[in-house]
């Protein structure tokens, strides 16, 4: 397949869109002919980071499978919300079973599928953070050791959000969640902890590890595309923005998705076999606290005695994900 | 359902003596799930049911559970037939007018047989066992009538419920009549044998009434006196295991 990098100076304006591509070009979501995987009429929040990326995930897997495709999911918002009994917005073979279990399901669905001679079916599964990062963490190492045959996507939005913002493994430094109140020397949750799960993963050595945002959709169907393109234990993690969560507004998620990576907070790069292939360089570098004061989980950084010694700690925790992945290219001037 | 006996079987035995799949096709109906994860033919399957509907769920599967008590008796029966493998729902051993039956569930019922023998071969009393295969539902209704006759009952529980009698003594306490009594016997926890003797022994003292409602098999008394009094009469949690195992002369207790 012939590909051609197409740059959008549009960034930051928000006008990119496919009518600036060719036909071939243009995202699978811009399709007559996109399966709808998972469907309008859900209960996910407006402005909802979640369900926009399993949409551009879901449609795109279905594509590079023509249609021959089955999810697992675990319990989480993305199941809650899509699927309250009787209601079903998924539009495709669909599975939930547990909060920890979707890797190993996915795992024993995939051994079903070839044990029938069925290898042209794939097998996707799918949770949130908490159900990736914390809870379902054995059974998807376990599947990475073994190098089941299947894709794992994790949507990440940094907290428990279908419970009530609880804190999880991904949780960022001195955000605020209902388990990490904003109060005390070091409000909200405390440095140092928590889970870097595409490294993990890449620890390993699966195949194929790549993360993405729901700020770059060519990027995400990319990245889908080429993880379906691999056998073996892939994870793909998608950095997905809640309105609810992180208190910003519902028209501003894509805007904070790409803040994110333009920051360098959240890295987008892809690994092989455990060794990272391609960053994605920050264009246009910006100060985390552009990122940080669009949410309300962190506005007790700002306002009236501002803490600027905390909010240098995670400027600190940029520049340092920015040296260790290379993110600034030499041949692009900040 | 389908149980199994933890660590008696699951560790501890290894031969299984596994059916043919042609005896095994014979036996049951072709394998046609209900639903089926099939891109051609989509479904969501375990979408989330919320108090709408979840109680009345819930009753079905209880409703269907007791429904398949009801015909475990013919399932049994074309299992023997076709396998060669009897598996009554319980089998009672001894006479049918036994003043005192033990009951036992799972790999303690081989044991519990011997032992029963060798009561019975005292002369002093009769003795009978009930050995239980069907667990859930649970054949209340049928055992209520066999249970009439029986004076005491002692079941030899494999667990113990701290607070609380053990599940199948509870289970079995609705079978009786007001005013039986019910001996437990917890036996075997950890693994610790239950050998014929010891169970022997604690049948013998149930016949002559002299055996607690609750009584530990082969508990070492003197090691749990000892850490009670070392504790000076104090209920905190403790280091209970090693203080049991120092006072056992456990070699390895003793290296800190």
């Amino acid at each position: 397949m012939v590909t051609q990098s197409v740059k959008f100076y549009q960034v930051g304006s928000r006008a990119v869109g496919n009518r600036l591509l060719t036909e071939d070009q243009r995202t699978v979501q811009s399709r007559a002919d996109r399966s709808n995987a998972l469907n309008s009429g859900h209960r996910a929040c407006q402005g909802c980071g979640e369900a926009l990326a399993a949409r551009y995930v879901l449609d795109t897997a279905m594509r590079a499978t023509a249609g021959q495709l089955v999810a697992v999911n675990a319990t989480g918002c993305l199941e809650v919300f899509s699927t309250p009994y009787p209601e079903s917005s998924w539009q495709m073979a669909w599975l939930h079973s547990v909060f920890a279990n979707a890797a190993s399901v996915a795992t024993g669905v995939a051994a079903a599928l070839k044990s029938q001679g069925r290898s042209d079916i794939r097998v996707l599964a799918q949770g949130g953070d908490g159900g990736t990062v914390d809870i379902g963490l054995a059974c998807l190492s376990g599947m990475f050791e073994r190098n089941d045959d299947v894709l794992y996507v994790c949507y990440d939005n940094e907290a428990y959000m279908n419970t009530g913002v609880q804190r999880s493994g991904a949780t960022p430094p001195f955000a605020r969640t209902a388990t990490t109140e904003a109060l005390g020397a070091t409000p909200g949750n405390r440095p140092g902890q928590g889970k870097d799960l595409p490294r993990i993963a890449m620890a390993h050595d699966i195949p194929y590890v790549a993360t993405a945002t729901v700020a770059d959709l060519h990027d995400l169907e990319a990245k889908v595309e080429r993880a379906m393109d691999v056998r073996g234990a892939r994870y793909l993690h998608v950095l997905s923005p809640c309105p609810l969560g992180w208190g910003s507004a519902p028209a501003d998620t894509i805007l904070i998705a790409r803040l994110a990576q333009q920051s360098g907070l959240f890295p987008l790069f892809e690994a092989r076999h455990g060794q990272v292939t391609d960053v994605t360089p920050i264009r246009r570098r910006v100060p985390v606290r552009e990122y940080l004061s669009r949410q309300s989980r962190y506005q007790h950084l700002f306002g009236e005695s501002p803490r600027e010694d905390l909010i240098a700690q995670i400027q600190h925790i940029a520049d340092a994900t920015i040296a260790r992945y290379g993110l600034i290219s030499k041949d692009i001037q900040p | 359902m389908v149980c199994v006996d933890g660590f008696v079987l699951t560790h501890a035995f290894e031969p299984i003596d596994v059916l043919t799949p042609e005896q095994v096709d014979a036996f049951l109906p072709p394998f046609a799930p209900r639903q089926v994860l099939d891109p051609a033919d989509p479904l969501s399957i375990g979408a989330m049911v919320g108090p709408e509907a979840y109680t009345e769920v819930r009753y079905l599967s209880d409703l269907h559970l007791r429904d398949a008590g009801a015909r475990y008796p013919r399932l049994a029966a074309e299992l023997q037939q076709t396998t060669g493998r009897a598996l009554p729902a319980w089998e009672w051993y001894g006479p049918a007018d036994a003043e005192l039956v033990v009951v036992a569930m799972g790999s303690v019922s081989g044991t519990a047989k011997e032992a029963v023998d060798a009561v019975a071969s005292d002369g002093t009393g009769s003795i009978a066992l009930l050995t239980l295969t069907l667990y859930r539902p649970f054949p209340t209704a049928e055992l209520r009538p066999i249970l009439i006759n029986a004076n005491r009952v002692l079941v030899i529980e494999r667990a113990c419920a701290p607070g609380a009698d053990g599940p199948v003594s509870a289970d079995l306490r609705s079978c009786l009549a007001d005013g039986r009594s019910l001996v437990t016997v917890i036996a075997g926890l950890g693994g610790r044998a239950v050998t014929t003797a010891s169970l022997a022994r604690v049948l013998r003292s149930a016949e002559r009434d002299e055996l607690d409602e609750r009584t530990f098999l082969d508990l070492r008394s003197e090691l749990v006196e000892a850490e009670l009094a070392r504790r000076g009469g104090r209920h905190d949690s403790g280091p209970h295991a090693l203080n049991v195992l120092r006072a056992a002369g456990i070699p390895a207790s003793r290296i800190s």
